[in-house]
């Protein structure tokens, strides 16, 4: 089978590991944010689509494009508890002070 | 429908259901450039899964030619939300940092200032202040020749110039005050 990668799909994994390693250099900022974890995890999971992506198109491409969904359907669902506890959540004094962020 | 398509369904959903929530959530926890762009994000994922959708319902051809730019443009969008938070934390951060250096000098019994090095006062505590009967923002960009007589003006020069300590240890501070004399730094000094 002949390796088929597209220019774009590798572009866009390249920025996305870029604002992985500039989150990485800014670690404890990250950690200040209010449900951090949820967030990142979304961001990762976003990550790991644009990898399968690229990867896909080397080996096991029905499994990997599988995952992909997978992938992309959890960074919704993580994105969208984040969103939810952060914007629609009631006012508590661990989110207050994060108003100005 | 396949597995795939179910999944990317339920995606589309989730995605469109946090943009909502993100534009009409009654809590303002980010700034707004920091909301816009995770709005934009957000945006990016809604079309994705939205494209991936009509590739199972056989109709992505009025997406696919779009998929390749929105693909780019959402690393990016990711990166400008990131660098945009890390930003607002770091302003908060030097707030704080300054708030806590504000307190600690209205809080100490000595008078402490700082000059530059024109001698012109460039922040005072408020013991300092209050000596001078003033506000600190009034001292801050005055000189000794507003406050005193050019004779004490020139005693309080020798003395802020002559250094109590003597031997190796008062040379090497010395040099180091002249050191930063020149190079236009600011000094400091507790009366």
């Amino acid at each position: 089978m002949q390796p088929d990668i597209q220019q774009g799909e590798l572009l866009v994994l390249l920025l996305g590991l870029g604002t992985l390693a500039f989150c990485l250099a800014n670690w404890r900022r990250l950690r200040a944010l209010p449900s951090w974890r949820l967030l990142w995890a979304s961001y990762c999971c976003l990550l790991g689509a644009w990898t399968l992506t690229v990867m896909e198109g080397l080996l096991w491409s029905a499994l990997l494009n599988m995952l992909e969904h997978i992938c992309y359907l959890l960074t919704s669902v993580l994105a969208g508890l984040w969103v939810l506890g952060v914007f629609a959540a009631r006012q508590e004094g661990s989110h207050a002070a994060h108003r100005d962020t | 429908m396949p597995l795939i398509g179910t999944l990317d369904l339920v995606a589309l959903v989730v995605s469109v259901a946090a943009f909502a929530i993100l534009m009409l959530g009654r809590r303002r926890p980010l700034r707004g450039d920091a909301r816009a762009l995770l709005a934009t994000a957000l945006a990016l994922t809604v079309f994705r899964n939205a494209s991936n959708c009509l590739e199972w319902l056989g109709g992505v051809g009025g997406l696919e030619p779009l998929e390749d730019y929105v693909d780019t443009l959402s690393p990016l969008m990711w990166g400008f939300f990131f660098y945009v938070v890390f930003q607002a934390l770091r302003q908060r951060e030097l707030r704080e940092s300054e708030e806590r250096h504000r307190i600690l000098l209205a809080s100490l019994p000595q008078r402490i200032f700082y000059k530059d090095a024109q001698s012109r006062f460039v922040l005072v505590n408020e013991k300092f202040a209050a000596d001078l009967g003033m506000e600190p923002d009034g001292v801050v960009g005055k000189t000794d020749r507003d406050f005193y007589p050019p004779r004490e003006v020139q005693g309080r020069r020798r003395a802020s110039n002559a250094d109590p300590r003597a031997g190796d240890a008062g040379r090497a501070q010395r040099r180091r005050r002249r050191r930063a004399h020149r190079g236009g730094h600011q000094s400091t000094g507790r009366q």
